[in-house]
């Protein structure tokens, strides 16, 4: 059993594995609350970013442009698929949306394997370098790099909507539909902005992930329920309960794998979102603001 | 008129199917087809009519197969005791799960679902004091009927007499006072509550008996293969069995047995078809995935009541047509 | 006797007072109406009353018998039920099997005894049909019966609602504005209905726009106006009541 001594180190894996969950959940807010669709496609979004730049980097691009054109494709695909098969559906009941979109994801996966094939696919970089050692905590580039990135990600996300035109609007969808809509705000083109957002954040996301936890074709679905659950945890209403949604699932999660065992992390994740959903389906962070008032 | 002679068709199709395609292989899919029917069934039930989304029924589908398995190979009870009891455990569960879930809506409840079907999967893979664990059970017994083995012909008739009855007692409840209560629920369930229907209450009860439909199935699985790991049971079982249902045109209990037999053999057909064009080894599987997929999105955007509503919307146009030239003809003589 | 009591009855959405402490009675056997312009809380009373919303404050007594916060279901057992403004059908069946659905309350037969066919089931079925015709029979929708209830026309639609509720037999029926999109034919057809139905001593509290068919139907009228009550009395009454001609219709004169 582990001792005291280990928290910090599992912190530390927690809170690099809780910002992923926490870009994943971000995208995954921003669909739900412009379109109000659960989009079983953002894992997927996040395979595709690590899969596609890992095969860039294999066939000799430099790092970042194999990100840049990554991350493009996937927004590209999410353009596609909120053309071709979302705005097809839009007066569909919620259930079946979420039918629509575990089949595109399905189908995404599907096509991943075959292009992809079964094997992992690892990202070569920070490999040479020596984890730093922090106050007795070891600090791996990778997951250094993969904080900072985050980082840098949110806040380009709390720019985006805070302080840009379309930003706005997009927060204006989020919170009330119909009210935007009588501003003038055309919720189409937003639906499609949420998902080219959400797109862009997936695919970041696994650009990160891919040098820490390597890269497998059917990586897209446990990441999209992480992301749900992250988003869950957050109150399901806005990108910062996400954020913390997600931070705090990863720490749950790495405690869990420490103290208690690997085995039970995923099942403990689950019923922790079994759990939110049947006590409070506000989430818990929610709650917190919620008392507030 | 029409529907009568087309269910008199199908189960002479049904009795005959064994000795038309005189193989094992050809029997087993029957069998298989019968056992997911049963499950479908089920979840047309609770989704077609009802609805209200399953995406963990192959937990139902596992309880029922680890009951039956666990309880002949290491208690020694008899696989004809270790069936109820199964369906037992299924439908306890539901109850205790449901309670909860079933007071959550749309997505909600498609999630809540989702994740109990998760818990027990990854539950089956780390019990393996009960389970077995990720390698699973075997040596399961087979059934027998006083001294008779059955074998794959009489266990594919033992199992379509399970559908039969599974259909009979479903489109009893359909078209009862219980099924037009839950169809009341699927439309309006503000107006069904005003009219004196405890929905809450009735939602569970479909949702623990789409449990015990699948746990019997899971038993029947369980005796027929006689060996499995959780790999059967996991989220694209689910979710395969939500294919199936949307496919056939959830609101039909035909339809879903429809649904059923169409992904089952297109199974097959990819996997007899696709490694003569990819040799790839996971090709099969990638194509398989990847056809499932464009079926949800496909039959959910342009086929929302799945085949028996295509194939009823198609006659619907025929029959307007005719009428329409019918009429024509008739303002043409005047 | 009253059937129903409101007592007190105050509902807030967001510190916006809907209805504010709003009582009356309703007694037995009489047509009582709710009328008051858009935004008067008419729609939040009948929601409180039917158990859609439970009241902030207050309370709603059924036969003497506190139901506020009781579930739809609950205060249908009870013999209460309701139509609603913007119809609620339900739109996959056929007319008869909408109207057959009201029969929930007045049969028993469960899962099980409809599973298996059961003599008692299938008694109480052909019972519920038989119901459920005749019903379709008094509001004259009887040669619909097997048609799918979309296909009716609006009217037709309200007057389907109404039967489904006839058809439960209700001690208390609220109906929510069940002259609105009808043509001045069917109004005439809704006034006889609804006289029939009082006659055969089901109560009736309606919430209602148009002034003909209140001013004909209503042995009491109630007046809401922002939340509040205003007044209330008999038709003759309200007509008469210069705050009530004031506040709802700017100074003109009622019909």
């Amino acid at each position: 059993m582990e001792g005291l001594a280990s928290l910090p180190q599992f912190l530390l894996v927690g809170l690099t594995l809780g910002s992923i969950y926490a870009l994943v959940a971000v995208g995954f807010v921003l669909i739900y609350n412009v379109t109000g669709i659960l989009n079983f496609t953002q894992g997927e979004f996040c395979m595709l970013g690590a899969m596609l730049t890992a095969t860039f980097v294999r066939s000799g691009i430099h790092l970042l442009p194999a990100s840049f054109l990554a991350v493009a494709t996937v927004v590209l695909l999410a353009v596609l698929l909120e053309r071709g098969a979302i705005s097809s559906a839009r007066k569909a009941t919620p259930l079946t949306l979420i039918f629509v979109t575990l089949g595109a994801a399905t189908a995404i996966r599907g096509i991943a394997l075959l292009i992809f094939g079964t094997e992992p696919y690892t990202l070569p970089v920070f490999q040479n370098l020596r984890p730093l050692q922090l106050a007795g905590v070891s600090v791996t580039w990778a997951s250094l790099s993969a904080l900072a990135v985050v980082v840098v990600v949110v806040l380009l996300i709390f720019f985006l909507l805070e302080r840009t035109m379309a930003g706005k609007a997009l927060r204006a969808c989020m919170i009330n539909k119909l009210a935007a809509q009588l501003m003038g705000i055309n919720p189409q083109r937003m639906s499609l902005l949420a998902f080219v957002l959400s797109a862009a954040v997936g695919a970041v996301a696994g650009i990160i992930i891919a040098p820490i936890t390597l890269a497998v074709y059917d990586m897209g679905l446990m990441l999209s329920l992480k992301g749900f659950i992250a988003a869950t945890l957050g109150g399901l209403a806005s990108a910062p309960g996400a954020i913390a949604g997600g931070l705090l699932l990863g720490v749950l999660e790495a405690l869990g794998a420490g103290y208690i065992g690997s085995g039970y992390k995923d099942v403990a994740a689950f019923a922790v979102l079994l759990v939110v959903l049947f006590v409070r389906p506000d989430g818990l962070i929610g709650a917190i603001r919620g008392e507030r008032v | 008129m029409q529907k009568k002679w087309l269910l008199v068709l199908a189960v002479v199709l049904i009795l005959l199917y064994p000795y038309l395609l005189q193989s094992t292989y050809f029997r087993t899919i029957g069998i298989f087809i019968g056992i997911r029917a049963i499950v479908v069934i089920g979840l047309c039930l609770l989704m077609g009519y009802a609805g209200q989304a399953s995406l963990g029924q192959a937990a139902f589908f596992a309880l029922g197969a680890y009951t039956s398995g666990i309880l002949t190979t290491g208690y020694g009870f008899s696989p004809w005791l270790a069936m109820p009891a199964g369906i037992s455990l299924a439908s306890l569960v539901a109850l205790v799960v449901g309670w909860p879930a079933l007071k959550l809506r749309g997505h909600f409840l498609a999630l809540a679902t989702l994740s109990f079907g998760l818990i027990v999967y990854f539950l089956l893979k780390q019990w393996s004091f009960l389970t077995g664990g990720p390698s699973g059970l075997t040596g399961i017994p087979a059934l027998y009927v006083a001294d008779l083995r059955l074998r794959t012909a009489e266990y594919y008739y033992l199992v379509w007499m399970a559908v039969a009855f599974v259909a009979w007692l479903s489109h009893n409840i359909v078209h009862s006072r219980i099924g037009r209560s839950l169809r009341a629920i699927h439309d309006s369930e503000i107006a069904a509550e005003c009219l004196g229907v405890d929905t809450f209450r009735l939602k569970l009860q479909l949702f623990v008996l789409s449990a015990a439909y699948a746990a019997l199935a899971g038993s029947l699985y369980a005796h027929f293969i006689r060996f499995f790991s959780p790999a059967a049971f996991g989220f694209k079982v689910s979710i395969e069995f939500a294919i199936m249902a949307a496919l056939g045109g959830m609101a039909s209990i035909y339809g879903g047995v429809l649904g059923v037999a169409t992904v089952t053999l297109l199974i097959e057909v990819l996997r007899a078809v696709v490694p003569l064009v990819l040799p790839a080894a996971h090709a099969v599987a990638a194509i398989e995935t990847t056809t499932f997929g464009l079926i949800l999105v496909v039959v959910f955007i342009f086929l929302p009541d799945g085949l028996a509503g295509g194939i009823q919307e198609l006659r619907n146009r025929f029959n307007a047509r005719r009428t329409n030239i019918v009429r024509q003809a008739k303002e043409a003589k005047n | 006797m009253s059937i129903l009591e409101v007592r007190e009855v105050t509902q807030e959405f967001g510190g916006l007072l809907a209805v504010d402490k709003v009582s009356f009675q309703v007694q037995e056997g009489t047509v009582v109406s709710v009328i008051g312009p858009n935004g008067a809380g008419k729609t939040t009373l009948f929601n409180i009353i039917s158990g859609v919303y439970a009241p902030t404050a207050g309370q709603v007594l059924l036969r003497g018998k506190e139901i506020q916060g009781n579930k739809p279901f609950q205060s249908a057992g009870l013999g209460l039920t309701r139509t609603f403004q913007n119809l609620q059908l339900f739109s996959r069946m056929t007319v008869l099997e909408n109207v057959m659905a009201g029969r929930h309350l007045r049969t028993a037969s469960g899962f099980f005894a409809s599973a298996l066919r059961l003599p008692q089931a299938m008694r109480e079925e052909r019972l519920t049909r038989e119901k459920a015709i005749s019903c379709l029979q008094r509001v004259g929708l009887e040669e619909y019966a097997e048609r799918p209830v979309t296909s009716l026309s609006f009217g037709e639609q309200r007057l389907a609602e109404i039967a489904r509720a006839m058809v439960m037999e209700p001690a208390l029926l609220l109906l929510d504005e069940p002259a609105s999109g009808l043509n001045p034919a069917e109004k005439i057809q809704l006034v006889g209905l609804l006289r029939q139905l009082r006659d055969t001593g089901v109560t009736i509290l309606l919430v209602e726009h148009d002034m003909n068919t209140v001013m004909e139907l209503s042995d009491r009228v109630i007046v809401l106006y922002l939340g509040r009550k205003i007044a209330e009395g008999t038709p003759a009454e309200i007509q008469q009541d210069e705050m009530v001609v004031a506040a709802y219709l700017g100074g003109e004169k009622i019909c």
